[in-house]
């Protein structure tokens, strides 16, 4: 019995530790439980949580940030610093902007110039504050990107006040402006290309400017490109596709994704589907030297304008004479000059031509034209005999993209129409001393080497037509830079480069110079007496007395054909 | 007065967990599977809600990074350098990370680095200052580069607020924050939830009912084998199960009746066999009855002439005398035995006062006594110990039990205890003889079965005295039990109801019993018969 009632308690024990683990099991699972189910909700909690760093498109360009006003510099310090944080564009140049006295801060105007000095700048303090630093100026850029050369270095004396705020000296007046030591310059500034159209939208025409390579220069090209063209190529002589009117909605260029897009003000909607077509264009070409930017679309109140591609109806860039063949006379007949020496005679239109003396000549089209030491001739069609337009000397021979036949007639620029009537070209400007003029590939500058003085002066002219593309007036030019006497030929090397062959004693030079950029000089081994060009510096051929031709191999010139009499480039 | 009954519900609920393998298997099923279900819940909300949210994350961050590096980009691009043009650069920032990221809610304010005068905090969709949290302001002012975010809750919403510097030329260093609303996940969640919650609970309530009904499928038979069984055990050996179909519980059925068919037949044949045997030995007993007595009177004849016969004779007329009274008792043992098992024993129960009957036979053992060396004692408690019982069986186990404790107590004392209670009295005597090995304690009770074989019966035990005092107590429902040292001698106890039809609780007497205890009261010394005052004060 005792043992029965063991037996029970035993088992009722055993019963009740069951009891105790399946309760500790049971509160396990409803805690695990608990908690799982409090966890399964969104949190609205928690603190910070930091994720990789942004990956933002590259904006490209430099950011230099020179060094501030530093406490108890002396005056020349503060002038040195301020001249410095001259590349310091980064906020407005607010570094530059510390050196100045707080009125000065809000009026000085940065963007007014850039001088670009080499060497150091010579500092003199004067009385009352006054000092005169003197920097060595090899080039300037206005305050819409557009750089003069100054051939040769001219000091440039600027006036400054300092006066003492607090104890420390700052800049009380300066010219507007900064100047940039040419190291940093060509660091920091790049020449781009605004790109506008002829008249008659059937050329891309370049404007050089330059720009600081900045984060937001794309932003500034595109404001640029909107401000319009250079003076002296306003007044109709080339035309942009951006509406009159048409601002950057904001100071901002976005570009995501490798998509630039500009967003513009609303006026250019105004213009129809092929304005808009011209303008991306315009747009695009202008931006394509930014190695940011790949593909631009236009935007207007935050909507992107759908724009088709032109396709093969776009305005030709860089004009450039057919396949680039070089033709030269030999003597007897006109005749292709390759590479390798092989000529190749040339029938029909440039046989009427070729028994003239020629001293230069040009075909373009149906058109062939020569001059020579007696006049001017021209053949169109299938024409067998030459007319002569004129029995003065003449050289420098063009023919423009309407068929007027431009040339030096007797210092002059003489034009001539289709039909071989004189055309007169306004150019009050322009004397009778002229040296050598070639009209550029899509007929819009006329490159000009005129006497001025002593020097040569190497210009470039806009030019104005009517209605019907007949040439009007000649612009005022944008004078490039000027020479020594004993320069003879100018010709255009691409539609924003000329080449301009010099010659002194025995020697010749090739200057090619961007138009609003900068030059270089290749020296020639004997003196040329003729000069031609197709399309870049590598296609320009150099015609000696003794009749042999030469070609530019890397730093020297190489004979490529003797014997010859004439050279020129077909289109 | 409120435990007991709840207590009996407890207690009924605890039978029925017991006694029901049904409910005990449904209600395991039960829990378990709500477990299951439970945790399987819990987990599949846990990962869709976390899903759900890092899906939206990171979602949220790409398009912030998106938007914020458009942002930067445009700001990079900035020729903005007047207030005006400031402006509005900032508010084209503005409405372009609301384009990309399409959040109603940006804000973008000045940092510390900002430059005086050219910006102002801008934010869109009535998103407050205080909305944005502290923590991540500061985060932000701290590490300006890469984007931060963080949890919040807006107008009760979960939200993810971005936030990152975004640098303006000329006007400085500002910060941008992005609000994206969370709320179409939390609904989502929600939704889910209340699925995974009524899906839950369905499940386990049909995965209940569907084991109610296997478990009930299966214990019906059970049922029908328990209930059999226990009829079987209860001697209806007729019994047996229906067998239906093939399945595992027809073969257990099946077996069972196999099994009792084959107990039936052997119980019966060992029924047979036994009644047999103990036919055979009361028909022995009778038939050896006849002769005995006839033999006896001759002997007592010759006995009676002893001194006539020769010395020799003599000897031998004396033995046969002794051996003759011996297979008297001997016989009577027998014949007792057989009536025990022939279930011919009946009780004569009258009712009694123990302790005199103890007294009567302690006297009439203490000469014997003081022949082996031993001192008997008796131990008894005052007051009476009356007992309905078969007064003579009662005698004959007492008897036997100190002729036992005299002959195996070497000479060592003897006590004979007397304890009663409400519900029992006890007798037990306590030798300090050399005891009974553990492994022999259990087959005292048996007949003819001797402790040492080489010992010689000294006081005429016929080897079943102890086999006729277990069958005695048998017959009153009381218990004989043993108790034994080896070295420190034996007690043996008999316990039994008070009236016959009467049920022991506990015994009065310890096994061994001790002394002084509380029952025992009082100590009768047999040398002088006077009853002494023990412990009582």
């Amino acid at each position: 019995m005792t043992s029965s009632r063991m037996r029970l308690l035993r088992a009722g024990q055993t019963w009740g530790g069951g009891r105790a683990r399946l309760a500790c099991v049971l509160s396990v699972v409803v805690a695990v439980t608990g908690v799982l189910s409090g966890c399964a909700s969104i949190p609205t909690s928690g603190g910070p949580n930091h994720v990789s760093d942004i990956d933002t498109d590259a904006t490209g360009g430099y950011i230099i940030t020179p060094a501030g006003p530093a406490s108890g510099d002396s005056q020349e310090e503060i002038l040195r610093g301020f001249i410095d944080a001259g590349t310091g564009f980064s906020n407005d140049y607010a570094v530059a902007r510390e050196y100045l006295t707080s009125d000065l801060k809000s009026t000085w105007d940065p963007s007014a110039s850039v001088l670009v000095y080499d060497g150091q700048p010579t500092i003199s303090i004067g009385q009352d504050g006054k000092a005169d630093v003197s920097v060595s100026v090899g080039a300037s850029i206005d305050q819409d990107g557009h750089l003069t050369e100054t051939s040769t270095n001219a000091d440039v004396k600027q006036t400054f006040t300092l006066v003492q705020v607090s104890g420390e000296w700052r800049i009380a007046s300066a010219p507007d402006g900064v100047a940039i030591i040419r190291p940093r310059f060509s660091l920091i500034y790049t020449q781009q290309t605004l790109y506008f159209y002829d008249p008659d939208f059937a050329f891309r025409v370049p404007d050089v400017r330059w720009i600081a390579n900045t984060p937001w220069a794309a932003t500034r090209l595109v404001q640029l490109l909107l401000k319009g063209p250079s003076s002296w190529l306003a007044k109709g002589t080339v035309a942009t596709a951006v509406p009159d009117g048409t601002q950057l909605a904001v100071d901002t260029i976005s570009t995501s994704s490798s998509v630039t897009t500009v967003e513009l003000s609303s006026q250019a909607l105004t213009a129809d589907a092929r304005g808009r077509q011209l303008m991306l264009l315009q747009l695009q070409a202008t931006l394509s030297g930014l190695s940011t930017v790949s593909k631009v679309q236009i935007s207007v109140n935050d909507t992107v304008v759908p724009i088709s591609d032109l396709g093969s109806d776009a305005p030709i860039t860089n004009p450039s004479p057919q396949a680039a063949r070089l033709i030269v006379d030999d003597g007897e007949s006109l005749a292709y000059l390759s590479d390798d020496g092989t000529t190749e005679k040339i029938a029909g239109l440039a046989d009427a031509i070729s028994q003239l003396p020629l001293t230069s000549f040009t075909i373009r089209g149906s058109t062939a034209a020569g001059t020579t030491a007696q006049g001017l001739w021209i053949a169109t069609g299938d024409a067998d005999a030459p007319t002569q337009l004129t029995q003065s000397s003449s050289s420098g021979v063009s023919i423009d993209p309407h068929g007027y036949v431009w040339a030096v007639v007797g210092q002059r620029v003489k034009v001539f129409g289709p039909d071989g009537s004189e055309t007169s070209v306004a150019q009050s400007w322009l004397g009778d001393d002229v040296i050598s003029a070639k009209l550029s590939r899509d007929g819009t500058r006329l490159a000009i080497l005129a006497r001025n003085g002593s020097r040569v002066s190497v210009l470039v002219s806009g030019l104005v037509r009517d209605k019907e593309g007949k040439p009007s007036e000649l612009v005022q030019p944008l004078t490039l830079t000027t020479l020594d006497r004993g320069a003879s030929a100018i010709v255009w090397s691409s539609d924003q480069d000329v080449a301009i062959l010099a010659s002194a004693g025995n020697a010749s030079t090739v200057t090619v110079m961007t138009v609003g950029g900068e030059s270089t000089t290749k020296t020639s081994t004997a003196k040329a007496i003729a000069m031609t060009a197709g399309s870049g510096e590598d296609s320009i051929r150099l015609l000696l007395e003794s009749g042999e031709v030469f070609a530019p191999r890397g730093s020297s010139w190489l004979q490529v054909a003797t014997g010859i009499s004439a050279i020129g480039y077909s289109w | 007065m409120r435990v007991g009954p709840r207590r009996w519900r407890f207690a009924s609920i605890g039978n029925l967990w017991r006694s029901s393998l049904q409910v005990r298997t449904v209600v395991i099923t039960v829990l378990l599977t709500s477990m299951a279900i439970a945790v399987f819940g819990a987990v599949a909300a846990l990962s869709i809600s976390q899903d759900l949210f890092s899906s939206r994350l990171n979602q949220v961050l790409s398009v912030s990074n998106r938007a914020i590096a458009e942002a930067q980009s445009s700001l990079s691009a900035s020729a903005a350098t007047d207030t005006a043009s400031i402006q509005e650069l900032m508010n084209k920032v503005l409405s372009d990370i609301e384009g990309t990221t399409t959040s109603q809610k940006v804000a973008l304010l000045r940092s510390e680095k900002a430059s005086f005068g050219y910006t102002q905090d801008i934010t869109s969709g009535g998103l407050g200052l205080d909305d944005l949290p502290k923590s991540l302001r500061a985060a932000v002012r701290e590490n300006s580069t890469g984007l931060w975010w963080e949890s919040v809750d807006i107008g009760g919403d979960p939200a993810i607020i971005v936030g990152a510097g975004l640098t303006v030329q000329v006007a400085g260093l500002h910060e941008v924050y992005v609000v994206f609303d969370l709320s179409g996940e939390a609904q989502t969640l929600a939704y889910v939830q209340q699925i995974l919650y009524v899906g839950g609970i369905a499940l386990a309530l049909l995965l209940s009912a569907i084991m109610l009904g296997v478990v009930t499928l299966v214990i019906r038979p059970v049922r029908a084998v328990a209930s059999t069984s226990r009829m079987f055990a209860g001697g209806d050996l007729a019994q047996r199960i229906d067998v239906r179909g093939e399945d595992e519980l027809a073969v257990l059925a099946t077996s069972f009746n196999q099994m009792a068919e084959s107990i039936q037949s052997q119980i019966i044949q060992l029924e047979t066999l036994s009644t047999m045997q103990q036919r055979f030995v009361s028909d022995v007993s009778h038939e050896l009855r006849t002769p005995l007595t006839t033999i006896r009177l001759a002997s007592d004849m010759i006995f009676d002439g002893r001194e006539q016969l020769d010395p020799s004779y003599k000897r031998a007329v004396e033995l046969l005398h002794n051996q003759v009274d011996r297979f008297e008792l001997l016989l009577g043992d027998l014949l007792e035995i057989s009536r025990f098992d022939a279930g011919a024993a009946t009780l004569s129960a009258t009712k009694f006062e123990l302790k005199a009957l103890a007294k009567r036979i302690v006297s009439s053992f203490l000469p014997l006594a003081a022949e082996r060396g031993s001192e008997l004692t008796l131990r008894a408690p005052r007051p009476k110990c009356l007992v309905t019982a078969d007064e003579r069986r009662i005698e004959r186990i007492v008897r036997n039990l100190i002729a036992n404790a005299i002959e195996h107590g070497d000479g060592g004392q003897i006590e004979v205890w007397i304890g009663a209670n409400r519900s029992a009295v006890s007798v037990a005597v306590r030798d300090h003889g050399v005891g009974i090995a553990a492994v022999d304690q259990s087959r005292v009770f048996d007949r003819f079965w001797r402790a040492d074989s080489s010992r010689k019966r000294t006081i005429g035990g016929t080897g079943l005295g102890l086999s006729i005092a277990a069958e005695d107590t048998l017959l009153h429902h009381g218990a004989l039990e043993v108790w034994s040292k080896p070295g420190e001698g034996s007690c043996f106890r008999l316990t039994i109801p008070r009236t016959p039809d009467g049920q022991i609780t506990t015994s009065p007497l310890g096994l061994p019993p001790t002394s002084p205890s509380p029952q025992t009261s009082s100590i009768i010394l047999p040398k002088t018969w006077r009853e002494e005052s023990g412990h009582d004060k």
